[in-house]
């Protein structure tokens, strides 16, 4: 599954070479980073709401991490993406690639679900 | 990184390079370690060189040659000749050969000794250099370390990382491995956890709430208890900028996020493997008195020697009489600094600190290896050529790296870039087009 410029929304490949068989282990290591994943978004809107550069980079910098740890590649991106304009002192770029991350979330939220379909 | 191997087994093997090199007068000779032994799954480690040509640019180490030697039906004994290798150097060397010699310790380790020689070599040389590259190697290899880990309860693993995540997939990866992990979720609680109980490496993320990576590792270098723990940094950072900080607080490595499981592995066993190599090494005292090996040391308190103190030193380090060796190598230290044989003082230095390691006197070898970098900086700015400076400067900058002091090697690392940058220029003008010269 891809974004619409081809940076994979969920690759899973790493994960399953790490826990082999164990897909309940992928499983729940993908719900725990989802629910972190809803703290983080609330975090990096209100730093942007209070044009905290500090937490939004802290913010993005976790998110990247975060999704970068599942195969959430297309979220890691964008997250980092948001550092850098953070990182830069750039309103303007923060607020274009937080928009960006939020769909991107949604998208990773659907693979998520339909990765959790096909072990059912 | 102030306690960064100061007179361990790589300070020794590469002592025994550099005496290989000055006998034989051998343009270059390179140890290189690859852990596992796999071109895929290992890491290439430099772990001693020594050259006659200070300042004069070598290439690295190719794949090629390296699957060459790999390849080697009897790696014990083959020599991998190449003596069209010279055209790696970017400085052209005189015609010789290029000596690969391949040693294994089992199916753990794989040294790769890479000497170049300045002309063609007769049967008894080639033997004599296997020989003397084999005592390199001896030195960093320990049959005793590669059994240890090939047994259960490989190593304790510290993991500091605020994402649940990503110590799950750590803990995973490692526990997997037999590592035994404990994980943390700020730098304060990864440095108050290591303090209470023994690990043999710590994996800190940058990034954390409460106490980031670079500030615990500091904290965690500067402690007595816990200072000899290798610290790897996982980071998301992959500015080279913050690599070098990182490096600068004390890791010994950094692993950018997110990390594919083979080298995390890599990097985590051969970590260990040197631990355990240096502390093999450490917990084999010469003295044969454990009064010998904690008893405190201090600079000034030796006896006069007579006669040639860098000979006497030599044979005292030899026979393992380590606090001998230390009192001449720092009496010739002292007199060649009087004399301002400056190379002379800071090799003697190097030695004394090596001895002083041994004694597990790091407070010693550190200031030693200081002393060492002082006198690399005496012979910079009395050298008289550019090349010669920026090698001694480097050389000092690679003494106040080992002996912790930061602020001196930046400083030394900045003077060598000074002077790279002078050579870089020292280049003729470019042609003018004839046509507008004309003009």
């Amino acid at each position: 599954m891809s974004s619409n410029d081809d940076t994979p929304i969920l690759a899973i490949s790493r994960l399953q070479e790490i826990f082999e068989d164990d897909t309940a282990g992928i499983a729940d290591l993908l719900d725990g980073a989802m629910r972190t994943a809803t703290d983080w978004e609330a975090a990096l809107g209100n730093a942007l709401a209070h044009r905290a550069f500090d937490d939004v980079l802290w913010g993005a910098h976790a998110i990247m991490g975060s999704a970068a740890n599942i195969g959430g590649n297309e979220v890691a991106a964008i997250a980092g993406r948001i550092e850098s304009a953070a990182r830069a002192k750039n309103w303007a770029g923060v607020e274009l690639a937080i928009n960006d991350l939020s769909q991107a979330y949604e998208r990773l939220r659907t693979s998520v679900r339909a990765y959790r379909a096909s072990l059912a | 990184m102030a306690d960064t191997l100061p007179a361990g087994p790589l300070e020794i093997a590469d002592q025994l390079a550099r005496d290989l090199v000055a006998e034989f007068e051998l343009p270059l000779v390179r140890v290189w370690l690859l852990e596992p032994p796999d071109l895929e799954r290992g890491i290439l480690a430099l772990a001693a060189t020594a050259t006659l040509q200070p300042g004069a640019a070598f290439g690295g180490m190719t794949e090629v040659n390296v699957a060459r030697v790999l390849g080697a039906q009897n790696p014990a004994t083959e020599m991998i000749t190449t003596p069209d290798d010279s055209v790696r150097f970017s400085k052209p060397l005189p015609a010789g050969s290029f000596l690969g010699l391949p040693i294994v310790d089992g199916d753990q380790r794989f040294a790769f000794v890479e000497i170049y020689t300045p002309g063609a070599l007769g049967l008894a040389l080639a033997t004599e250099l296997s020989k003397r590259a084999n005592e390199i190697v001896g030195t960093l290899f320990s049959a005793s370390v590669c059994k240890e880990l090939d047994g259960p309860g490989l190593g304790r693993i510290l993991v500091a990382d605020d994402d649940p995540g990503i110590r799950a997939v750590v803990r995973r990866l490692l526990t997997a491995k037999g590592f035994e992990v404990v994980d943390v979720s700020n730098g304060l609680l990864a440095y108050e956890r290591a303090r209470e109980e023994p690990f043999d490496l710590i994996l800190i993320d940058w990034m954390m709430p409460v106490m980031d990576g670079p500030t615990a590792t500091a904290k965690i270098k500067a402690d007595p208890r816990t200072r000899r723990v290798p610290v790897v940094m996982l980071t998301s950072q992959s500015r080279i900028d913050d690599k070098v900080i990182a490096l600068e607080w004390g890791a010994q490595d950094f692993i950018t996020k997110p990390f594919s499981s083979r080298e995390l592995l890599a990097r985590v066993e051969q970590h260990l493997r040197w631990r355990k190599l240096l502390t093999a090494d450490l917990a084999d005292p010469r003295d044969g008195s454990a009064d010998s090996v904690t008893a405190p040391l201090e600079l000034g308190h030796f006896e006069p020697a007579t006669g040639d103190a860098w000979t006497k030193g030599m044979e005292a380090s030899q026979l393992g009489k380590t606090r001998e060796a230390l009192a001449l190598f720092m009496q010739e230290a002292e007199q060649c600094d009087r004399d301002k044989q400056y190379p002379r003082a800071a090799l003697a230095y190097r030695s004394a600190s090596i001895e002083a390691g041994r004694l597990h006197n790091l407070d010693l070898a550190n200031k030693v290896t200081r002393l060492a970098g002082k006198m690399y900086l005496c012979w910079a700015e009395s050298a008289t050529d550019s090349t010669g400076a920026q090698e001694a400067y480097l050389c000092a900058a690679r003494s106040f790296m080992a002996a912790g002091n930061l602020k001196l090697t930046k400083k030394s690392v900045d003077l060598a870039s000074s002077i790279a940058s002078v050579l870089a220029d020292d280049r003729p003008p470019p042609l003018t087009p004839l046509a507008k010269r004309r003009v």
